[in-house]
């Protein structure tokens, strides 16, 4: 479970070996990127739908963690302080997007993130289940692909999402719930 | 055990949250009721499906880009 305090405080000087600059950070990060790239990744690009804008909350979210690396004190919580990370990032692009009058023609199409490799079946399922996902409202779809997509213990949920276990366990239902009735057919079909 | 009491315990079923007793008659339920067994099966499929199609991988190429703008932005 993460339990760690994330003290968003000043970073210490290049010389020290806990500093941003330093070797030993800059290793810490690569293997950090290299563990968990694709979870933080799909925590952004499913909450925001949009490939560039889930690159933008990757690198932020990689950039906060080489500041505060030295913050992080139990390594088996690095994931859900990852995420935690992510999810605040993804919902910083979405008020900027709402504060931000979009043009219809300039939004992309959906990325198709199926390999080529998918089955038929698997793929026309991941994309059904792509768009549902999609619809449902931010706070459900946060804590589904939290919990269900990436497999974060429902503890970590909470703390990714900065909320009590009981709302994050509520909120999971209720994204199953919505999803379930809309991809009934789907589901029943496997 | 109603299917409405199994419907909103079914997050705490799957988690294997319910004590023994609630267990108990949450099986019980199951295993007479079509309906609240085909709910629990595909929010089981739901469940298997979003973790196995859910999960974004990202190619070497675009993984390699990602990590040299993250060191690059590093920089002062």
């Amino acid at each position: 479970m993460a339990s760690m305090v994330v003290d968003m405080g000043a970073s210490a000087s290049t010389s020290d070996p806990r500093s941003p600059g330093s070797s030993k950070s800059l290793a810490q990060l690569v293997a950090l990127f290299n563990q968990h790239v694709n979870g933080v990744y799909t925590v952004g690009y499913r909450i925001v739908w949009n490939a560039a804008d889930a690159d933008d909350i990757t690198q932020a979210t990689f950039l906060q963690a080489l500041v505060h690396m030295d913050k992080l004190r139990d390594p088996s919580s690095e994931r859900a302080w990852l995420y935690r990370i992510a999810y605040r990032e993804a919902i910083a692009v979405l008020r900027r997007r709402r504060d931000t009058p979009v043009d219809p023609a300039d939004i992309p199409e959906q990325q198709n993130l199926v390999t080529p490799e998918t089955e038929v079946v698997a793929l026309e399922l991941a994309e059904l289940l792509g768009g549902a996902i999609e619809r449902l409202p931010l706070s459900l779809r946060a804590a589904f692909v939290l919990r269900d997509v990436e497999g974060l213990p429902m503890a970590d949920v909470a703390f990714a999402l900065d909320i009590g276990e009981s709302a994050a366990k509520m909120r999971v239902h209720r994204a199953r719930a919505q999803l379930r009735e809309e991809l009934k057919e789907a589901l029943s079909d496997l | 055990m109603t299917c409405e009491e199994l419907g909103e315990l079914l997050t705490n079923f799957l988690e294997g949250e319910l004590n023994e007793e609630q267990t108990d008659l949450a099986v019980a339920h199951l295993a007479t009721c079509p309906r609240c067994e085909a709910v629990l099966s595909q929010t089981q499929t739901l469940i298997e499906s979003s973790r196995e199609l859910g999960r974004v991988s990202l190619g070497s190429d675009h993984r390699s880009e990602l990590l040299a703008s993250i060191l690059d932005a590093r920089k002062p």
